[in-house]
């Protein structure tokens, strides 16, 4: 129950995020490029249950088979978010871009982490150029045409920059994260 | 707080191979289109990725411009999009007047003697309308929300022009 609430201010977290993205004339001229603070999240929840096996063996028994926990909830946290993000802000097509980007960019970042020799940031610019390459492909798929394709240097220049710049970000707040997840859980015994 | 647990992850050595190859893989698309990129003489509008016109730059009928391009040199083709369908209207002035008859989306499409830009979009994040005028076929102008793209072609086998401007 108690894990409920906390995905749901992750969620919540995550929400306020994609509203502040979609704030920032951040794209310039390229369409489809964003900073992609909603990752943020997606990446301390891939990460926060790598931390806690560490310290708390055994407690999170869903180790080893298929996916983990904390990517289970990372995956349910973002499509959640997707979902409601992409009916208040914007409409349908932009909700199937970006669910074509989670999708490549969930991968990549899993991929990366099982790699073992990636920090945050590596897994992050990882997500941020594969999310983009999801969105360029699904952009094909709906335009029908190749001609996109003509952005794919710039968009993957772009994911660099902004998945780097996530994942330092992210770096530097996992350790509040979950010193704030200690705190309650003291609390709250 | 638990000191122990304090491990900040610093940057690997494999964080800077994957950030190396992804802005190599930039670089080198970016050289790869570039060296594509040729001088074109055709106009290719295409909408749900059918061809729906493919045109000779400039645009002339019977060998003469002034038929074509308005006052300014500009010939305007609107597309509105109904039902199921696109249809093509091409004015020699801006049609502003007009606005409020315009279906629910559109695209104006801006040609000159030499250049193709998009003059206004009905859609939201308005990519198409601030893409710089094209005139080669490097960059193609695309309009995600309406699905059409505008190209310059390599191709010589344009069509004459042969539609009624308003």
């Amino acid at each position: 129950m108690r894990r409920t609430v906390e995905l749901g201010f992750l969620l919540a977290l995550a929400l306020i995020l994609s509203y502040v993205e979609s704030l920032i004339p951040f794209s310039f001229g390229i369409p489809g490029m964003k900073l992609g603070l909603p990752n943020l999240i997606v990446l301390l929840l891939l990460y926060e249950e790598a931390g806690q096996a560490d310290s708390e063996d055994g407690e999170n028994g869903a180790r080893g088979r298929g996916m983990s926990k904390g990517a289970r909830e990372a995956l349910l946290v973002n499509g959640l978010r997707i979902v409601l993000s992409g009916f208040l802000f914007s409409n349908l097509y932009a909700i199937l871009y970006a669910l074509a980007g989670a999708a490549f960019s969930f991968a990549a970042m899993l991929a990366g982490i099982k790699w073992g020799r990636l920090s945050m940031t590596g897994v992050s610019v990882l997500g941020g150029v594969f999310h983009n390459i999801g969105q360029l492909l699904m952009a094909m798929a709906v335009v029908e045409t190749l001609a996109v394709a003509y952005y794919a240097p710039f968009l993957i220049a772009a994911g660099t920059a902004t998945g780097a710049l996530i994942g330092l970000l992210g770096t530097e707040l996992a350790p509040y994260l979950r010193r704030l997840e200690q705190n309650g859980k003291r609390k709250g015994k | 707080m638990d000191g122990k647990k304090k491990r900040k992850q610093r940057i690997t050595r494999a964080d800077l191979a994957v950030i190396g190859v992804c802005l190599l893989a930039a670089a080198v698309l970016s050289v790869w289109f570039g060296f594509g990129k040729k001088e074109g003489r055709t106009l290719q509008i295409s909408w749900n990725g059918s061809t729906m016109e493919r045109l000779a730059l400039p645009l002339e009928r019977e060998g003469r411009k002034k038929d074509v391009y308005g006052p300014d040199g500009i010939v305007y083709c609107l597309m509105r999009y109904t039902e199921g369908g696109i249809l093509f209207t091409w004015h020699a002035q801006r049609p502003d007047q007009i606005t409020s008859t315009w279906e629910k989306s559109y695209n104006l499409l801006a040609i000159s003697e030499d250049q193709v830009w998009m003059e206004a979009a009905d859609c939201r994040d308005q990519f198409c309308v601030h893409h710089v005028p094209i005139s080669d076929s490097a960059d193609p102008i695309i309009c995600l929300p309406n699905r059409l793209v505008a190209e310059i072609v390599e191709a010589a086998d344009g069509e004459k022009f042969d539609g009624k401007v308003e």
